[in-house]
C-alpha cells in the first residue's frame, strides 16, 4: 500500500516537473522570439493598444443615422447574429452576419449596387463590438464605397427610441 | 471495444491528432502576436496589463506541448497541459455565450475565424475528454520517454552487472 502511495506520489511529482519545464520553455521562446523580432510588441499593454481602430471619415452619429434614415439615404446592415437579429433591429434593415457575407454578397449588390449614392450603413450591438468594422472592411473590399460605421448601434438607437422591428 | 480504445495504437493515434491540432493552433498565434493579443483582449478575461504577455507566451505553449506529445517527450505533462488549455478554452467559450459576447474564435486564425457559439463550445470540451483519456492511459508507446527509460534501464542493469551502482 505504501509503495503504491510512494508511486502515485512519484509519478505526481514527475508530471508537475515536466509541466513547469515546459511553461519554463515556452515562455524563453516567447519572450526570446518578441525580443528578437521586427514588429516586436510591448510585454506590459496598455487599453490605448486594443481600442478600437476608428477613421472618424468612416464613422457615422446617431444624428446623422437617423437624419438619413428619414430621408431615405441610408441603407442599414445588422451585422450581428440571426438570433440577435430576430429580437430586435432597426426598421428595415438588412441581417448580413460578416461570415455569410461571400455566400450572399450577390443578392446585397441585388438589393444595393456598389457604386450607390445610397449611404450603407453598417451596425453591431454598439461600442463593445467589433463585427461591424469588420462587415465594413469586407464591404468596401467588395467594392463598396460608401461605407459607415454606425459605432452607437442597435443600443444607442433602442435608448433614442427610433423605429425598429422584430 | 475497451481493448481498442486502450491500444497503444488508438493511443498513439490521439496523442498524433491533438498534438497535430495544437501545432496547427499555435501558427498564426506565433507570427502575429499583436493580432493575437486584440483577440484575447476581445474575450475581457485576462487583466488588460498581462494581455501582451499572455499573447505572447500561449502560443509557444500550444507548440511545444503538441511537438512533445507527438514525439512521446513529457508525454503526461504535455497531456496535462493540453488538457487544461482545453479546460480553460471550454470555460472561456461558455462564459463569452453567456456574457452575450460577439466576438471571434481566433482558434485557429488571429484574423477571427469562427464567432464564438455553441459549436466551439462542444468541440472544445470533447477535446477536452479526449486529453483526459490520453492523460490516464497513455503508456508512452512510440514516444521517446520510454526509449530514454530504456537506455536508462539498460544501463542500470549493465552497472548492476559489473557491481557498480548508478
Amino acid at each position: 500500500m505504501s509503495t503504491e502511495i510512494s508511486r502515485t506520489r512519484s509519478i505526481t511529482l514527475k508530471v508537475a516537473f515536466q509541466v513547469l519545464i515546459i511553461v519554463i520553455l515556452s515562455s524563453l521562446l516567447g519572450i526570446g522570439s518578441n525580443l528578437i523580432r521586427r514588429d516586436q510588441i510591448s510585454f506590459i499593454s496598455h487599453s490605448s493598444d486594443f481600442v478600437k481602430e476608428r477613421k472618424t471619415e468612416d464613422c457615422i452619429s446617431l444624428e446623422q443615422a437617423k437624419e438619413r434614415f428619414d430621408n431615405g439615404t441610408g441603407f442599414f446592415i445588422d451585422a450581428r447574429s440571426d438570433e440577435d437579429y430576430s429580437k430586435g433591429h432597426i426598421l428595415n434593415a438588412l441581417n448580413l452576419p460578416e461570415e455569410d457575407l461571400d455566400r450572399r454578397i450577390d443578392e446585397v449588390r441585388g438589393l444595393i449596387p456598389e457604386d450607390s449614392e445610397i449611404t450603407v450603413i453598417v451596425y453591431c450591438d454598439g461600442e463593445e463590438c467589433d463585427s461591424s468594422n469588420r462587415l465594413a472592411e469586407r464591404l468596401k473590399a467588395s467594392g463598396y464605397t460608401n461605407v459607415r460605421v454606425f459605432f452607437g448601434g442597435w443600443n444607442e438607437w433602442v435608448r433614442a427610441g427610433y423605429p425598429i422591428e422584430g | 471495444m475497451k481493448r481498442f480504445f486502450e491500444h497503444p495504437l488508438f493511443l498513439f493515434v490521439l496523442r498524433l491528432f491533438l498534438g497535430l491540432i495544437f501545432i496547427y493552433a499555435s501558427w498564426d498565434k506565433i507570427l502575429y502576436p499583436a493580432q493575437f493579443a486584440k483577440v484575447v483582449y476581445n474575450y475581457r478575461i485576462v487583466p488588460i496589463p498581462l494581455i501582451n504577455l499572455f499573447a505572447l507566451i500561449l502560443p509557444w505553449i500550444e507548440l511545444v506541448s503538441g511537438l512533445t506529445l507527438i514525439f512521446g517527450i513529457f508525454t503526461r505533462g504535455s497531456a496535462l497541459i493540453i488538457t487544461l488549455l482545453l479546460f480553460i478554452f471550454t470555460i472561456t467559450a461558455a462564459i463569452s455565450i453567456y456574457r452575450n459576447l460577439d466576438i471571434l474564435c481566433g482558434c485557429f486564425d488571429t484574423a477571427g475565424g469562427r464567432r464564438v457559439g455553441v459549436r466551439l463550445l462542444i468541440e472544445d470540451s470533447s477535446l477536452m475528454f479526449l486529453g483526459i483519456w490520453v492523460l490516464l492511459k497513455e503508456k508512452g508507446m512510440w514516444g521517446l520517454d520510454r526509449l530514454r527509460e530504456g537506455i536508462f534501464d539498460a544501463y542500470r542493469k549493465k552497472g548492476e552487472h559489473y557491481g557498480a551502482k548508478i
